[in-house]
């Protein structure tokens, strides 16, 4: 696809030149960092507060004159689309941070988002306002007004992989650094390539004072949450507005995606199933032409005519394209009526103009072209050391889970973090160990509150690994999942003796852009039907041995991992609580006791006492606690119990009389 | 050469070794003078005598010498003459001897067998025992036969009729050797006719090899009336006869006074399925009929249990009128809504049948998954009617946390989580302790339910629940490690107040604090005094058992004693310095030991030892601490203070004295540990006269010794039969079952249920070597197409899609095509 982006094509240029001298050899003075990010927004700042906390040697480079630089200018319309939820009627923060969208994770309480902001949908300078305390209150070391505009790697045995990363500024200045953390985002806007493509203003420059689309018939090329927003922001005032897409509309609440179209902007969707003049179309823009007539006003038409009408007549352009307006063969054909004005709203792209040809990662494929290419561990697939982190770093779960946003990819970028720590440093992905007969509570514990396995469902995951013939069991936390195969050595964990995978999931068949989500038997109850379930709920995954890469790819459509030994869903939950005793703890003790091929169920030191004076074994119960000295003794509660049962209850009695 | 004697010493030697080992089992030969004594003793022997061998004789004697430890327990001699070298008169002449042994009662010749009719061992015992019981076994060849001898048992006597195709086959000698123990008891019918059966109802006689039927006779005392029978359905073994006959024995029905869980009967000891049928004072008469009529059609089946409603638990729905119990011992009751005596029946035949039918079990499980067999939970799950007030113990925050530990000399905190079952069992013992200790100002009791603030946990590094930790202000918290029950929280409590250790100031001191009269008000909590005695020049070992005191806070709180007449008391006591000195109970004396190593763990486990009693009383609580998995156990079980009892504990207490520490040896009083019954009951199958003195090997054999019951408990006595124990020479009176803790039940299996429902869903992919490298983007671009419309249509027929603006997509149509899709696949 070739690009017209003016501004791209600049920076390449400037880069270019600038690179001409440069290039023939390793420039002599540079400054060394272990971490260099690129980007002070905040993929790059949460990234740093890690670096800070662990106290490496890192610099963040920040073209702009502050944080966050990209809310300064987006949403255009300045109303945050993320929740800013303050109240959850629950005091667990890790819960709490199920509904923040907005929260760079912190040790500092006063840094959550809904300090900034009262409004469920926050204004976008307070993002600004935040991002830029936030460097400041952990003092994180960005460096600012510092463009990095030229990107490429040398070798060096030296170097922790092997080579160094070499970075150029605009300023000519350079720095040498261990390991590259790109944190670009996605900046650069769309702008596809049609016949009549120079008609369209762009969302990034649109007016957005309504006022100036009085009276005005409007076509929109787009169909996300830009689009949307700018319709919203015009509909009053246009006499109406088309939106053109290439895919019928995705609604977030229908795709469980929050990147497709939110409820808050859709106020279009209403006006045109309403008749009130405003319509939606699909088409695919490169099957499109625009095309302005006299009064300067602009027809959409199909490239197909434009094309073909062009091949015919090689006159004037000008007689030719008045022409093409009326060759239509449906005089009811739905776009008839000519546009005032076209607005694209076609989203962003990475920058890869930065890089050199060893550096460029490579492109996603098809739909995910906008996205570079990352291996489940966020490194690139071509050059060791570098990672992307970030909304850039979508590829893995786009159109799936929350990697693009603030409150998904702050748990990317620690999971990144923990694999640096690991194999820079040394340091273990951190685990707690624990005798087998707490695993129930583990697990029930971590998808009753951990925040990082709902946002990023199916892309984290916590991990059980096996210990001590399953006597203990390690556990880590928001491992990615895609990386499963490479645990031990993106851990330095072993996973010899058989492994859990805790998930989260909807339910395979529910999610869909015109599924119907509302449907009566949308909610499963039943403890035996969990694996039906639709909504957001634990999926347990038991493996004997590690997973291949092999198993892996080939594991079965739509699943996030391989078939495992063993699977177990705990039914989905209308409040997200499950700790109900009998519908998702006993059968969750249940799995793992089949799994396991043990006894996990508790016992009072009575029982345990009776068990180790007429069994040569007791249960794994009561060897931890009771044989440890730390058995329950109940003693409140039984003897509660002894006396109702000499002295029957009131409403013993009433049964007995039913 | 004088290596290759050594070779054939050594195969001697291991010759002679091995008969001596098989000694039991080999064949007797006797000489003439042999064979006269037996005929003589008037013991029963089987004699063969032999003048030559050939295969089948060679084969004969082997099955010979195998029956001879049989017959040995019923008291029979196995043996054979040599003819060749003992010319026994008579025998030993007669032509036919080699076809044929010989029984003998005596010198009475009872009878004579050929050998072909003794093929095996199984014939040999069956054959010998059916001419030994003669007088105690009818042999009937008609129906009449069998008519005639229960009219005359009616009202006397039960019958068992049993029918073998053969003499001599392996249910043939099941049947002999039950009759050999219960021939006084009922009358053993036995036939090998086809024919009798023919009256009696059964499918498919011919190809039935044996049965046993109960003729209840006894109960019959109208002579008109028959006798009802019982078929046993079982296969004929001696251990099957002998425990259906245990379960006739019982009583019909068992009348029950404590909750089903809690019933005991021959059906619940032997795993077999238990009906419940729940009862009230009005309807009493009619539920003991029905009872009645279903334990009738159950017998030897299942057992029936008449229990009170008032019995059931409150979470048990209150219209149900039937618990099961399915075989199997697992505790778990179900409940029904039944009224009718047959469906009853119905409900455990249908169990009992579908057992061997695979589908069937599989349903059958899933109902049990459901149902809770977690005792805690369950009891919390009882229990949720009952509000806890839960207030009465403070709740922290992240905020009231820290503030607390701050201004509360000794703040004692609860982590725990709502959800946990033994966490909120715990907490109700530890509203408990806040109450009884409420008075005190310097300390207070708190909860964080790390449901709520998982931070706070985090960082007090509380990862597993409940746990309990001790602030006290200027100190490392203290994390509690003991039983989770009132008391010994409350202790901990009480004694982790005290500065440990006590510095002690002078001689007078030291014996007081021994005697317990300083520090009176904790008395209650004090297991025993422990003074560490050290000359002040000791500096290192005083630091290191400064350090132990340390560490043992809340467990124990040791004295320290530096003075300079500290060598008067070393001596006093009998112990060179350093030294600890303690009282084990109160009615001991003071003991001195000497330290010999001087670190902190030594001196640790040194006063954890002396903190053992030697003879303790077991107890629930305290049982861990004496408990040494290796070691056999060597339990008196009392329930009084009878002078019997006092004495049998008394010379327990001399012999552990005496012995090495080879058992652990205590005792268990019934008062203060019920559960003791439970464990008796398992021991040895009954309750037997108290005191008993038992000895369990559970580590090795899980066999079980009872010193024999009547004879008095002396250390003499018990010593011997330690003794005959420990060279085999005791039989052991039980034999435990070492249970290996398997899931008690099987879970959903929806990986199975996956691939029977929607197959292929769950199936890995098999790669198509051409696409295999970009499987994993397919999926991406599979997603995408299944979840948008008809796009690649589209595109042939741009104009199309204008249209379609205005057309409506039909979503069946879009669900047939990915129903398509997803067949295609498969």
């Amino acid at each position: 696809m070739p690009k017209s982006c003016m501004s791209c094509t600049f920076v390449t240029l400037v880069a270019s030149i600038t690179f001409a001298s440069a290039h023939a050899a390793v420039p002599a003075d540079y400054l060394h960092l272990d971490y260099c990010v690129i980007g002070a927004g905040p993929g790059g700042l949460q990234t740093a507060y890690f670096l800070q906390q662990s106290q490496r040697h890192y610099l963040v480079f920040e073209r702009s004159n502050l944080s966050g630089s990209f809310f300064v200018r987006y949403p255009r319309h300045r109303k945050l689309i993320s929740i800013n939820k303050r109240y959850t009627g629950k005091q667990n923060k890790e819960f709490n941070l199920r509904h923040d969208w907005n929260s760079l994770i912190s040790h500092d309480e006063n840094l959550l988002f809904k300090h900034y902001a009262k409004d469920f949908f926050p204004h976008a300078d307070t993002m600004v306002h935040y991002l830029n305390n936030f460097t400041n209150k952990f003092d994180l070391k960005v460096r600012y007004n510092t463009e990095i505009t030229w990107i490429e790697a040398e070798k060096d045995p030296r170097a922790w992989n092997g080579h160094y990363f070499f970075l150029t500024d605009q300023n000519d200045s350079h720095y040498r650094c261990s390991v590259l953390l790109v944190a670009t985002g996605m900046w650069v806007p769309n702008m596809p390539d049609f016949p009549g493509s120079e008609y369209a203003e762009g969302y990034e420059s649109i007016s957005v004072d309504p006022a100036h689309f009085a009276g005005q018939a409007v076509l929109i090329l787009g169909r996300g949450n830009a689009a949307f927003e700018t319709a919203d922001n015009i509909l009053g005032m246009t006499n109406f507005i088309h939106m053109l897409s290439r895919s019928r509309v995705r609604l977030a609440w229908a795709t469980h995606y929050v990147g497709d179209v939110r409820a808050v902007n859709n106020a279009m969707l209403d006006t045109y199933q309403l008749k009130s003049l405003d319509g939606l179309l699909e088409g695919d823009l490169d099957n499109i032409a625009i095309v302005q007539d006299k009064k300067g006003k602009l027809h959409l038409r199909l490239r197909y005519h434009f094309d073909k009408s062009k091949a015919s007549q090689d006159v004037s352009s000008n007689s030719n394209n008045q022409r093409l307006m009326y060759e239509e063969e449906a005089d009811n054909f739905s776009v008839r009526q000519p546009y005032d004005r076209v607005i694209r709203c076609l989203g962003w792209k990475f920058d890869f103009s930065i890089f050199n040809n060893l550096t460029k990662p490579q492109r996603g494929r098809g739909r995910m072209n906008k996205y570079p290419l990352v291996k489940a561990s966020y490194e690139s697939e071509s050059l060791p050391g570098m990672f992307i982190i970030g909304t850039a770093s979508h590829s893995i779960d786009y159109r799936k889970s929350a990697g693009g946003f603030i409150h998904g990819f702050r748990y990317t970028a620690r999971a990144v973090h923990h694999l640096l720590e690991h194999r820079y440093h040394g340091i273990t992905w951190p685990a707690t160990t624990l005798p087998i007969t707490h695993l129930t509570n583990m697990i029930i514990k971590r998808i009753n509150e951990a925040s990082g396995l709902y946002q990023m469902f199916s892309v984290l995951a916590d991990f059980v690994l096996l210990r001590k013939n399953a006597t203990e069991f390690e556990y880590l936390e928001e491992y990615p999942i895609g990386a499963l195969p490479h645990l031990p050595e993106n851990t330095g964990k072993d996973a010899t003796n058989g492994l859990f995978v805790i998930n989260l999931e909807y339910g395979s068949n529910f999610s869909r852009p015109e599924s119907d989500v509302f449907h009566p038997s949308r909610a499963v109850g039943e403890p035996g039907h969990a694996w039906l379930s639709n909504f957001l709920h634990p999926v347990i995954y038991f493996y004997k041995r590690l997973p291949t890469e092999t198993e892996m790819m080939q594991r079965p459509k739509f699943w996030p991992l391989p078939r495992p030994d063993s699977i177990h869903h705990i039914v989905e939950d209308f409040l997200t609580n499950w700790t109900a005793a009998k519908a998702h703890i006993l059968p969750l003790r249940r799995f793992l006791e089949n799994c396991l091929g043990t006894d996990l169920r508790s016992f009072f030191a009575e029982s345990c006492f009776k068990f180790a004076l007429t069994n040569q074994y007791v249960p794994p119960f009561c060897r931890h606690g009771y044989l440890n000295m730390q058995g329950l003794l109940g003693d409140e509660i039984l003897w509660l119990e002894s006396v109702e049962m000499d002295h029957p209850s009131s409403d013993a009695v009433s049964t007995e009389e039913r | 050469m004088a290596q290759w004697h050594s070779y054939l010493c050594l195969i001697l030697l291991y010759a002679v070794y091995f008969n001596a080992v098989d000694g039991m089992k080999m064949l007797r030969t006797l000489n003439q003078q042999h064979f006269i004594n037996i005929l003589q003793s008037g013991k029963t022997s089987l004699i063969y005598f032999k003048r030559t061998t050939n295969p089948s004789i060679r084969l004969f004697l082997q099955q010979l010498e195998k029956s001879s430890e049989s017959l040995g327990e019923y008291g029979i001699t196995v043996a054979q003459v040599n003819c060749a070298t003992e010319k026994v008169p008579k025998y030993c002449e007669n032509e036919d001897v080699l076809k044929k042994a010989y029984l003998f009662r005596g010198n009475i010749m009872l009878r004579s067998f050929a050998t072909d009719t003794l093929f095996d061992v199984d014939a040999i015992v069956a054959n010998v025992l059916f001419i030994l019981l003669f007088n105690e076994i009818k042999y009937v060849s008609s129906l009449m036969d069998l008519h005639d001898i229960e009219n005359n048992m009616k009202g006397r006597g039960d019958v068992i009729f049993t029918f073998v195709r053969a003499i001599g086959v392996p249910e043939h000698r099941a049947i002999m050797e039950t009759a050999f123990v219960y021939g006084a008891k009922y009358q053993f019918v036995l036939t090998t006719e086809q024919s009798v059966l023919e009256g009696m109802d059964l499918e498919d006689p011919d190809r039935l090899s044996a049965k046993l039927w109960f003729c209840h006779c006894k109960m019959a005392t109208d002579r008109n009336q028959p006798c009802k029978r019982s078929s046993f359905k079982q296969p004929l073994t001696t251990v099957n006869i002998h425990s259906y006959l245990k379960v006739l024995e019982a009583p019909l029905v068992t009348e029950a006074t404590v909750p089903p869980e809690r019933v005991s009967t021959v059906h619940v000891q032997l795993k077999m399925p238990v009906v419940f049928i729940f009862t009230q004072r009005e309807t009493y008469e009619h539920d003991r009929i029905t009872a009645e009529s279903v334990a009738w059609q159950l017998l030897g089946r299942a057992g029936v249990v008449l229990v009170p409603r008032t019995q059931l638990q409150p979470n048990v729905p209150a219209d149900v009128t039937v618990g099961y119990r399915p075989a199997g011992g697992d505790f778990s009751i179900n409940y029904f809504v039944i009224t009718s005596a047959e469906e009853i029946v119905d409900l455990v035949k249908g169990k009992v049948t579908t057992r061997e039918e695979d589908d069937e079990e599989e349903d059958e499980d899933m109902d049990f998954i459901g149902v809770q067999d977690d005792e805690v939970s369950e009891a919390i799950y009882r229990d949720r009617w009952r509000e806890l007030d839960v207030d009465l113990v403070q709740a922290l925050t992240d905020s009231s946390f820290p503030s607390s530990l701050a201004t509360i000399p000794h703040v004692v905190v609860l982590f725990y989580t709502a959800w946990d079952a033994v966490s909120m069992a715990f907490l109700q013992s530890y509203m408990a302790v806040s109450t009884k200790l409420a008075d005190l100002k310097d300390l207070v009791l708190t909860r964080v339910n790390c449901g709520d603030w998982p931070d706070v946990c985090l960082k007090e590094n509380v990862t597993c629940f409940p746990a309990v930790k001790i602030y006290i202000q200027g100190e490392n918290p203290l994390l509690y490690t003991g039983m989770l029950g009132t008391q010994s929280l409350l202790k901990f409590i009480m004694l982790s107040r005290v500065p440990n250790p006590v510095l002690l100031t002078s001689a007078e001191d030291v014996e007081a604090y021994l005697k317990g009269e300083l520090h009176r008000d904790l008395k209650p909590h004090w297991d025993i005094p422990v003074v560490g005695l050290f000359s002040p020049e000791m500096k290192k070992v005083k630091d290191a058992f400064i350090e132990a005191a340390y560490s043992l806070r809340g467990t124990v709180v040791l004295g320290l004693y530096t003075q300079r007449d500290v060598s008067y008391l070393s001596q006093k006591f009998g112990a060179a310095l350093p030294a600890l000195v303690f009282v084990r109970n109160e009615e001991s004396h003071m003991e001195g030991i000497h330290l010999d190593s001087l670190s902190t763990e030594d001196i640790v486990s040194a006063v954890k030892s002396a903190m053992l009693e030697k003879l303790p009383e077991i107890t629930v609580e305290n049982f861990p601490s004496y408990f040494q998995p290796l070691k056999p156990l060597l339990i008196l079980f009392i329930d009084n203070d009878d002078t019997k009892t006092l004495k049998a504990r008394e010379e327990l207490a001399e012999l552990t004295k005496l012995s090495v520490q080879m058992y652990t040896t205590c005792w268990i009083d019934l008062r203060n540990t019920p559960v003791g019954k439970e464990i008796l009951q398992v021991y040895l199958n009954y309750l037997p006269q108290l005191p008993a003195l038992i000895l369990v090997q559970l580590s090795s054999s899980g066999q079980v010794f009872a010193f024999p019951e009547g004879q008095l408990i002396a250390r003499m006595g018990v010593l011997h039969w330690l003794k005959k124990v420990q060279t085999g020479q005791e039989d052991p009176k039980n034999l435990l079952q070492g249970r290996e803790w398997t899931p008690p039940q099987a879970s959903y299996d929806f990986l199975a249920i996956m691939d029977i429902v929607r197959p292929g869903f769950a199936k890995q992919r098999i790669p198509n070597s051409a696409k295999q490298k970009n499987l994993y983007e397919e999926e991406e671009n599979e997603t995408e197409y299944l979840s948008e419309s008809n796009e690649e249509e589209d595109q042939n027929e741009p104009a199309a899609e204008f249209e379609k603006v205005q057309g409506t997509s039909t979503p069946s149509n879009k669900e047939k095509k990915i129903q398509h899709e997803f067949h295609n696949e498969l």
